[in-house]
């Protein structure tokens, strides 16, 4: 019985992927289910266009900047949470986490307010900065869970045998947390690529990421070819999402402690 | 000292990224909420006033959007909990690669962007679409059902959305069971029908609330999924927010409608911690049901 429900509901949960891959393959010059034909066209047709290459680049290069700096900010962040008092730990653990509590549309309106207000909007870096606020919390949670697996023995052996502490840090830690950082990052990497709730607020004309674009022309007449970048998109996403399982393991990214 | 100084110059930088990109603009954004601006000129002409929230909550309009924004929320945490629930059981009992793969299923739509999943909706929905497809081919249906823009199809995709938020804690509350629980109801004579509301349930009740409060705090403000699928008719009190700072300039309007979403569902939020609280086994209880290795204090 509930085998037969899981069955359904996995079903479920497949349909939009799975019918956006079919339907990509249309022959049909509007979109429709069920499919006509099959052919690559659409695909083609979509690499011609300027403003999915230009918003595709757009996407890559900003969720590789945010990875990279979210990385960065959330390991350091790890590392400090694990050295502070425990009365020093948990305040800059509620600043660093509530992102994740806010509902996404008061940081998009806080933003938008903020950046304008400091006259930095239009720019691909208060996107960038938007994005290291909502996922720094995820990487937080990824490193920290890596480092407190981690024995402190292991350090206290490295600086009894002399090593200075950056040596303790690059021989003896970084590397005993590897898989947190590169999950973390990758993680990262993608919640900002296919981020639309926040950069709907921050994008502007000229500075569209590839969710927001897909996101502009939700309410028009469905085209094959923005169903061919859709397609491209789940299964890279897809792709990624096993890589992330073999690596992390998906379920501590979204455990509910932290 | 020197481990002082090492502290201070790492705690410093993330403080304030997080005190000048996060903090500070939701503060600005609260007292922004306060003011009223001239909706032509966008210009502030009044510093301190509940104008924006006298608004709101005087004008029918934006009432009945509060409403359907609860219902639609309410809709979606019950509809996820139903069909979530068996999910999460079957899950509980797996080991190994076949729980890797539902789970990796499960948590799919988080990863993969809104406004794809959206695009795919559409065309499951459309009036020439899968479902509208699928009951004309049977002959069930002349004309196309108008099953995009409703209230239904908005709950549709939030529930899509958001199910891995409801499955990943139940599964989570049913692991900690341990095993001889249930087997001992059932040699005591409970049928799986018993053995279910008198033991399962209330022992994953933990679950249960986690999954609904974060469920129905993430659809009451998603837009994105809202807007959509629910189009002009369906609309939300975080559409309208969006609205209202991106299309119509009146920010201090969307500020507060926005506040008085992120109080909306912090009351519901107690009240389901509340409700929760309620219908939870003693803590002696729960403490006995765990395995061994937790149980033992």
């Amino acid at each position: 019985m509930t085998r037969a429900i899981t069955y359904l509901v996995l079903a479920f949960i497949l349909l939009p992927g799975v019918v956006l891959i079919l339907t990509s393959f249309t022959e049909a010059r509007f979109v429709s289910f069920p499919p006509e034909g099959f052919t690559f066209k659409w695909y083609v047709l979509a690499a011609q266009k300027p403003e999915f290459i230009a918003s595709l680049k757009l996407s890559v290069i900003i969720a590789s900047v945010v990875a990279a700096a979210s990385t960065v900010l959330g390991t350091a962040t790890s590392f400090l949470l694990r050295s502070l008092s425990p009365g020093l730990q948990a305040p800059l653990q509620a600043l660093v986490m509530s992102p994740l509590v806010l509902p996404t549309v008061v940081i998009g309106i806080s933003m938008i307010q903020f950046f304008t207000l400091i006259g930095l909007v239009a720019s691909p870096v208060a996107v960038v900065i938007g994005h290291v606020i909502v996922t720094t919390p995820y990487v937080v949670r990824l490193v920290s869970d890596s480092l407190s697996a981690l024995p402190r023995n292991l350090e206290w052996a490295g600086s009894s045998l002399g090593a200075p502490d950056w040596r303790v840090l690059v021989l003896v830690i970084l590397p005993n947390i590897k898989v947190g950082l590169i999950g973390g990052g990758l993680f990262a990497f993608i919640m900002s690529f296919e981020n639309v709730t926040l950069s709907a607020f921050l994008a502007t004309p000229g500075l569209t990421t590839l969710p927001v674009l897909i996101f502009g022309y939700s309410d028009q007449a469905l085209e094959p070819w923005l169903v061919a970048v859709c397609s491209v998109t789940v299964l890279l996403t897809t792709a990624l999402v096993v890589l992330l399982e073999r690596t992390i393991g998906l379920q501590r990214v979204f455990s509910a402690k932290g | 000292m020197n481990k002082i100084v090492q502290k201070v110059a790492v705690a410093a930088p993330v403080c304030a990224v997080f005190l000048l990109f996060f903090v500070l603009p939701v503060a600005l954004m609260l007292s922004a909420s306060f003011e009223r601006i001239d909706t032509l000129t966008l210009e502030v002409v009044e510093r301190f006033t509940f104008a924006q929230y006298f608004k709101f909550l005087t004008d029918s309009f934006y009432l009945r959007i509060l409403l359907n924004t609860l219902w639609i929320s309410a809709g979606t945490t019950l509809v996820s909990l139903l069909v979530g629930y068996p999910v999460a059981l079957h899950m509980s009992r797996l080991e190994g690669l076949s729980r890797q793969i539902i789970l990796i299923i499960v948590l799919s739509p988080l990863l993969i962007s809104h406004a794809v999943l959206n695009f795919g909706w559409l065309i499951v929905l459309n009036s020439n679409g899968l479902v509208n497809s699928t009951l004309r081919s049977a002959g069930l249906i002349q004309t196309p059902l108008p099953l995009l823009h409703t209230a239904l199809a908005v709950i549709l995709g939030l529930v899509h959305s958001h199910l891995p938020f409801i499955v990943l804690p139940i599964e989570n509350a049913l692991r900690s069971v341990r095993p001889e629980v249930s087997r001992a109801a059932v040699s005591l004579g409970a049928n799986s029908f018993r053995l279910f509301r008198y033991v399962t349930l209330p022992l994953s009740i933990k679950g249960i609330v986690t999954g609904s409060v974060i469920v129905f705090s993430l659809s009451a403000s998603s837009f994105v999924i809202p807007v959509v699928l629910g189009g002009v008719r369906v609309r939300t009190m975080a559409s309208v927010a969006f609205e209202e700072v991106m299309l119509n300039l009146n920010a201090p309007f969307a500020a507060a409608v926005s506040l008085l979403l992120l109080a909306m569902t912090t009351i519901a939020v107690a009240a389901l911690g509340w409700i929760g609280r309620k219908l939870q086994p003693p803590a002696l209880v729960q403490q006995a049901a765990k395995p061994a290795s937790e149980g033992a204090a």
